[in-house]
């Protein structure tokens, strides 16, 4: 098993860097075929703890195992627990996490409280055989 | 700066290259804010494009909504990762959005 951990500035400039990072584990690690799913949905996750919550910086942990990689992004923040209404929130935006739900095989959130803050996203995509 | 919008000679044809994300959306936004007032198709060449994320998908449908009707906005040759986007998204099935010259088959 590999585990690599980065942490990074909650800057919306440093997307870039965070995909980077991203499509060079998933070279690196046999995951070459899914680097851009892979680089789209952290950049979605990451960026809904920039908008979502107050967070000041974001850690990204990239595990593989035999059969799948497994990418947890942490944010040190509180994001707003409401349900996105199409009438007060316009037709925008609230698409990432669909998204990330299309482009994996397994996205699961576990947000914190004002005891506890953090909010961690938590994405698996199986190796095809 | 992650995201170059290049103008062409041509009015409202204009070339994206590099990423588009959250950090500069708001700019091709921007740009597209001053040509959707008027009447006809809005043309985005995406082959030097090589990252979309849903910030740039909102975008892209903002202006489709501006446009209202006047026109389309027309993504010329997306990278495979952008057009997939595209189709997860479901912009590359729509009246008012097409993609063309796609290396697959050219739309209608």
């Amino acid at each position: 098993m590999t585990v690599l951990v980065r942490a990074f500035p909650a800057q919306r400039a440093v997307l870039g860097e965070i995909r980077q990072f991203i499509r060079q584990q998933a070279r690196e690690h046999a995951f070459a075929d899914e680097a851009e799913s892979l680089a789209l949905a952290v950049t979605e996750a990451c960026a809904n703890a920039m908008v979502h919550t107050n967070c000041t910086k974001i850690g990204v942990t990239w595990r593989t195992t035999e059969n799948r990689v497994e990418i947890e992004v942490e944010d040190d923040g509180i994001f707003r627990r409401r349900v996105p209404v199409p009438e007060v929130d316009g037709g925008g935006g609230h698409r990432g996490i669909p998204l990330m739900i299309a482009l994996l095989d397994q996205v699961s959130i576990t947000g914190g409280t004002e005891s506890r803050p953090g909010t961690t996203v938590r994405l698996v995509k199986y190796r095809e055989d | 700066m992650l995201l170059e919008i290049q103008e062409t000679s041509q009015p409202r044809i204009f070339r994206l290259i590099g990423e588009l994300d959250i950090s500069n959306a708001e700019t091709l936004a921007a740009v597209l804010d001053r040509e959707v007032d008027e009447q006809g198709d809005i043309s985005l060449e995406l082959s030097e494009l090589t990252f979309m994320d849903s910030s740039g998908i909102r975008v892209l449908l903002r202006a489709m909504d501006r446009l209202n009707g006047r026109g389309k906005i027309m993504l010329g040759s997306p990278t495979s990762s952008v057009r997939h986007v595209l189709s997860l998204m479901g912009l590359d099935d729509r009246d008012s959005i097409r993609v063309v010259g796609s290396g697959e088959q050219a739309g209608p």
